[in-house]
C-alpha cells in the first residue's frame, strides 16, 4: 500500500482529478476482484482435472504393475519351471541314488 | 413525440425488470423442480472398486491375486457402422466375426456384453482405433478378475469365486469377509462432458482392498505332493488319491491335495467331483493305520508294552458266525509282540488288543485322537466321520481294531498321527498362518493352538519306535524308507465300502500309508490314500513309495542333516526296553534267530555286529542286563527278545575287526584280557585302526586307534 499512495500521486497530482477518477477507479477494483475470484475457481477447476488424470494415471500404473506380478507368478510357477527344464533344457528327474546327502561327518547317503 | 420515446422507455424498462426479477427468482427462490433437473445435470455417483485381498503360500508367492480388466459391451441401436465396428473387435478381441456380426445386429437391445474381462492394453487398442474412425457404440465397465496364476495347483483348497467375485468353494469361501474388498460410492459434480469435479478439496480416496491371507502351504512340496498323486492314479489306474502333509510339532498343514483335480481359472469346465477338497469332505474306513492309535491307546492306558505277546491263533479268530483274517491267507501269526503286530500288521492282533480294551476305552481312545468329530481345521465342508454308537457288537469292536466299522477322514488321520510324533498332543491343524489387514497393514497371526493331551510323552515315545519298526526288517512298510532318515508308520490296505449297497465292493481297496519322520524328532506327517487302485493294492506296495519319494523331497527341502545312529540312541532305546515291564503274557516269544539277526542287521549300525547266541523256548524270559559293553542295537527298544548278545571280541591271533564307530571304553572293554595293546589317538569315537580292519595284527600286537568328534 505504500507504494500505491506515490504512484497515485504521480498519475494523478490533482486532488480534483483523483476525485473524478475514485468511482471508476474502485469499479475497476470491484471488477478486478470479481475476475480474480473466476480465475481462481477456474484454478481450481483446471487442477481437479489434473488430479483426476494424475489418479487415472497411477491407477493405470497399479494395474499395470499387478498385470506384471501375475505374469511373473504364471511364468514362475513350478510346473512350467518343470517343463522348461525338461523340454529346453533337456534336464531329467532325479532317479534313485542319484542324490548324495552329505552329513557332517562327510557321511553320504544315497537317496 | 417525446410521450412515444417515453412509453417506448417505460415498456422497456418493464421488460427489462420482468427479465432480471425472473432471473433472480429462478437464483433465488428454491425450486424443487429445477434442483431436482440440476442434480440429473450436474451430479454424478462414482463408485470406487477395490480389489479383493491375495491368497499367498507361506513364502509369499501369490496363490489367487485379482486384477482389474474391463468388459467390452456394444450399444447396437447407435452402432452406424457394424462392417467396422466388427472388424476392429475381432482384431482386438480375437473372437469368431459371425459371433460378433450376431451380437451387434441385435437392434432392439441398449446393451449386448461382448466379451468380458478383457486387459487393459486390449481396452485402449479397441478405444483408439473407434477414436480414430470416428465410430460410437462401444463401452466399457470396469470390473475385476480373479486369477490362480499356478493353475491346478492347490485348486480344490483354494476353491474358486463366481462372476461377481464372491467365493463359491474352499478358501474363497470360507474367507469371502475378510477377502472381499469394500465398494465405496461418492457423490461427487460433473461438468458438461461428464467427468467428475473435485470441489471444496475434495480428493479420491480409495476404497479399502480386501485382506491379505498368507497360507501354511509350501508351494513347492504341494507340487510335488500332486505330482505323486497324479502319477499313482495313473501307474495305478486308481479312482482318486489323496495327500497330506503336516508340520508334526505344530499342525500346520503344509501341503493337501487330491487328484483328479482341476483348473480354477475355467472351474465350470469340471465336474463337481473334482472340485471336492477330499482330505476333509471324504471319509473312509482307514484300515490298518488304525492299528496305531488302538495300540497307543493300550500303551497309554498301560494295557500293554512294546513287548508284550499275543497268539495270533495262526492267522484267524472266529468271532460268533464270522472269522477273522489276516490280509494276506499265506501269513499264518502264532506268537506277536504288540510292536511285531504293528510291524507285521495283524489283523487277529489288533483285534486280541481291542478285545483286551473293550469297547468303552476303544471308544475313548478314538475319541482322544479325534475321529468322530471335525478337527475345527479352518475350511469349508469338513465331515467328522463316522464311530458308531454303543453298544458294538463283538464282530465291530474286533473290526474297529484294525481300522473298519468307523470312518475319517485323510486330515484326521494325519494329525493323529501327529500327536503321536510331536509328543503326544492333539492339535488343531490350520491353513491359514496370517490375515494383513490391507488398510491398515495389521497382521493377524494363527498360533497352534492344542485341543488335549492324549499320550504322555514317554508313551508316544515308545509309539514312535514301534512305529519306526515297521519301515524296518521284515515289517510292512518298508518301501517308506528314507536312507538316512529313520521313518516310523504304518501301512493300511482296506476294503472299499459299497456305496450303492451293504457291504464291500469286490477287489476295491484303499491302499494308504501314515507316517512321519525322522523319528528322533519329527518334523513331517505324511498321509497317502490311493482310492481303488486296479494293479496292486496293498498299501505296502501302491501308498507307501509314495509316502518315500515325497517325504525325500521334504526332508531334502527343508534342509534337515540325515539322521546317524551313534552309540547314545542306541543306550537310549536299550534304557527305553529295559525299563518295559515284563511281558504280561506267560509264553515265551517266538522269535526265531534268523528272523531276529535279519531284523538287527537292517537297523543297526555296520559297526555293531550282534550275535544272537540263543531263544529261549517256553520257560520264563531272561532278564537282559543290557549296557555299553554289549552294543545292544536300537532294534531292542521295538520288543524283540534275545537270549544273550555279545559284540566281538578282540583276539591278539585273530584279524582286526571293525571298530568304527565305537568309544574308547566299548573298545578297551573288548581288549581287555585279550594280549592286544591299545595306542589312543584324539578324542571321541573311532574313526580309524591301524592296522585296518581285516588285516592282520603285528608282531607287536599293537593296534593304534584314532578317534574323532
Amino acid at each position: 500500500m505504500k507504494f500505491v499512495g506515490p504512484f497515485v500521486n504521480s498519475v494523478m497530482p490533482d486532488a480534483e482529478t483523483r476525485r473524478e477518477y475514485a468511482p471508476f477507479a474502485s469499479l475497476l477494483i470491484i471488477v478486478f476482484c470479481l475476475f480474480s475470484v473466476v480465475f481462481c475457481k477456474m484454478e481450481i477447476r483446471r487442477m481437479g482435472y489434473s488430479v483426476l488424470k494424475l489418479t487415472r494415471e497411477e491407477r493405470k500404473m497399479r494395474d499395470l504393475d499387478r498385470q506384471q506380478m501375475i505374469q511373473l507368478a504364471k511364468i514362475t510357477r513350478p510346473e512350467r519351471l518343470q517343463q522348461v527344464a525338461q523340454a529346453r533344457l533337456t534336464l531329467k528327474k532325479a532317479e534313485v541314488g542319484q542324490i548324495i546327502q552329505m552329513t557332517g561327518r562327510g557321511v553320504a547317503f544315497k537317496q | 413525440m417525446r410521450s412515444r420515446i417515453v412509453v417506448l422507455l417505460a415498456f422497456l424498462a418493464v421488460l427489462w425488470s420482468v427479465l432480471i426479477g425472473r432471473a433472480a427468482y429462478l437464483q433465488l427462490i428454491p425450486d424443487a423442480r429445477l434442483q431436482g433437473l440440476q442434480k440429473r445435470q450436474f451430479d454424478t455417483v462414482v463408485t470406487l472398486n477395490a480389489r479383493r485381498g491375495d491368497v499367498l503360500d507361506r513364502n509369499g508367492h501369490e496363490l489367487a491375486v485379482s486384477m482389474t480388466t474391463y468388459s467390452v459391451f456394444a450399444d447396437p441401436k447407435i452402432i452406424e457402422d457394424i462392417g467396422k465396428v466388427r472388424r476392429i473387435l475381432w482384431r482386438s478381441l480375437n473372437m469368431n466375426p459371425k459371433v460378433i456380426d450376431s451380437l451387434l445386429r441385435t437392434k432392439k437391445k441398449r446393451f449386448v456384453w461382448v466379451q468380458r474381462h478383457v486387459e487393459r492394453n486390449v481396452k485402449e487398442l479397441i478405444e483408439h482405433d473407434m477414436k480414430e474412425a470416428k465410430l460410437r457404440g462401444i463401452g466399457f465397465v470396469e470390473e475385476s478378475k480373479r486369477v490362480y496364476p499356478n493353475e491346478k495347483l492347490l485348486a480344490q483348497t483354494l476353491g474358486f469365486v463366481g462372476e461377481n467375485e464372491g467365493g463359491l468353494e474352499g478358501l474363497e469361501l470360507k474367507y469371502n469377509q475378510e477377502l472381499q474388498a469394500g465398494k465405496k460410492k461418492i457423490s461427487l459434480k460433473k461438468d458438461a462432458r461428464g467427468r467428475p469435479l473435485l470441489i471444496g478439496g475434495q480428493m479420491f480416496e480409495q476404497a479399502p482392498d480386501g485382506a491379505d491371507i498368507q497360507l501354511t502351504i509350501d508351494r513347492e512340496l504341494q507340487f510335488v505332493l500332486e505330482q505323486e498323486l497324479a502319477a499313482t492314479v495313473q501307474k495305478h489306474e486308481a479312482d482318486s488319491a489323496v495327500g497330506i502333509i503336516l508340520d508334526a510339532q505344530t499342525s500346520e498343514i503344509l501341503a493337501m491335495g487330491s487328484s483328479p483335480t482341476f483348473d480354477p481359472n475355467r472351474a465350470s469346465d469340471f465336474a463337481p467331483d473334482r472340485k471336492r477338497n477330499r482330505t476333509v469332505t471324504d471319509s473312509f474306513e482307514p484300515g490298518s493305520t488304525m492299528k496305531t492309535f488302538i495300540i497307543a491307546g493300550a500303551l497309554q492306558r498301560k494295557v500293554l508294552e512294546p513287548n508284550t505277546i499275543f497268539d495270533c491263533n495262526g492267522g484267524q479268530m472266529k468271532i460268533g458266525k464270522r472269522t477273522i483274517h489276516e490280509a494276506t491267507a499265506k501269513e499264518k501269526f502264532h506268537d506277536l509282540t504288540a510292536t511285531q503286530i504293528l510291524a507285521y500288521s495283524s489283523n487277529v492282533g489288533a483285534a486280541k488288543i481291542a478285545f483286551k480294551l473293550g469297547e468303552d476305552r476303544v471308544a475313548d481312545i478314538l475319541h482322544d485322537f479325534g475321529f468322530g468329530e471335525r478337527s475345527g481345521v479352518d475350511l469349508p465342508g469338513e465331515v467328522r466321520g463316522i464311530v458308531q454308537a454303543r453298544p458294538w457288537s463283538d464282530i465291530l469292536l474286533a473290526n474297529v481294531g484294525f481300522g473298519h466299522g468307523v470312518a475319517t477322514t485323510p486330515l484326521q488321520v494325519a494329525n493323529a498321527y501327529a500327536a503321536i510324533a510331536n509328543g503326544g498332543v492333539l492339535k488343531k491343524p490350520y491353513i491359514v498362518k496370517s490375515i494383513r489387514d490391507a488398510e491398515t497393514g495389521e497382521i493377524v497371526d494363527t498360533k497352534p493352538a492344542a485341543i488335549r493331551q492324549v499320550m504322555s510323552p514317554e508313551a508316544a515315545a515308545k509309539m514312535r519306535l514301534m512305529l519306526a519298526n515297521v519301515t524296518t526288517g521284515d515289517g510292512t512298510g518298508v518301501a517308506a524308507r528314507v536312507p538316512g532318515y529313520p521313518v516310523g508308520g504304518k501301512t493300511g490296505t482296506a476294503q472299499k465300502v459299497n456305496p450303492n449297497g451293504r457291504g464291500y465292493i469286490k477287489g476295491g481297496y484303499i491302499a494308504s500309508f501314515a507316517g512321519f519322520l525322522p523319528v528322533n524328532d519329527p518334523r513331517f506327517v505324511i498321509y497317502i490314500a490311493v482310492d481303488h487302485p486296479r494293479k496292486d493294492y496293498y498299501g505296502a506296495s501302491v501308498a507307501a513309495p509314495v509316502f518315500a519319494r515325497v517325504a525325500k523331497f521334504a526332508v531334502r527341502r527343508a534342509g534337515l542333516a540325515p539322521v546317524l545312529i551313534t552309540a547314545d540312541d542306541v543306550t537310549k532305546s536299550a534304557d527305553l526296553a529295559r525299563n518295559d515291564v515284563d511281558p504280561v503274557d506267560d509264553s515265551v516269544p517266538q522269535v526265531t534267530p534268523s528272523k531276529a539277526a535279519k531284523f538287527l542287521a537292517s537297523i543297526a549300525p555296520k559297526s555293531l555286529s550282534p550275535r544272537i547266541l540263543g531263544v529261549t523256548k517256553r520257560e520264563a524270559p531272561a532278564k537282559h542286563e543290557l549296557s555299553l559293553d554289549d552294543a545292544t542295537p536300537a532294534g531292542v527298544a521295538a520288543g524283540v527278545e534275545l537270549a544273550a548278545v555279545r559284540a566281538p571280541t578282540l583276539d591278539a591271533a585273530a584279524a582286526v575287526p571293525n571298530l568304527e564307530g565305537l568309544t574308547l571304553r566299548e573298545v578297551l572293554s573288548r581288549v581287555n584280557g585279550t594280549g592286544v595293546e591299545v595306542r589312543v589317538h584324539g578324542e571321541g569315537i573311532v574313526s580309524k585302526t591301524v592296522p585296518a580292519p581285516g588285516a592282520s595284527f603285528a608282531s607287536s600286537k599293537e593296534l593304534n586307534v584314532y578317534l574323532t568328534h
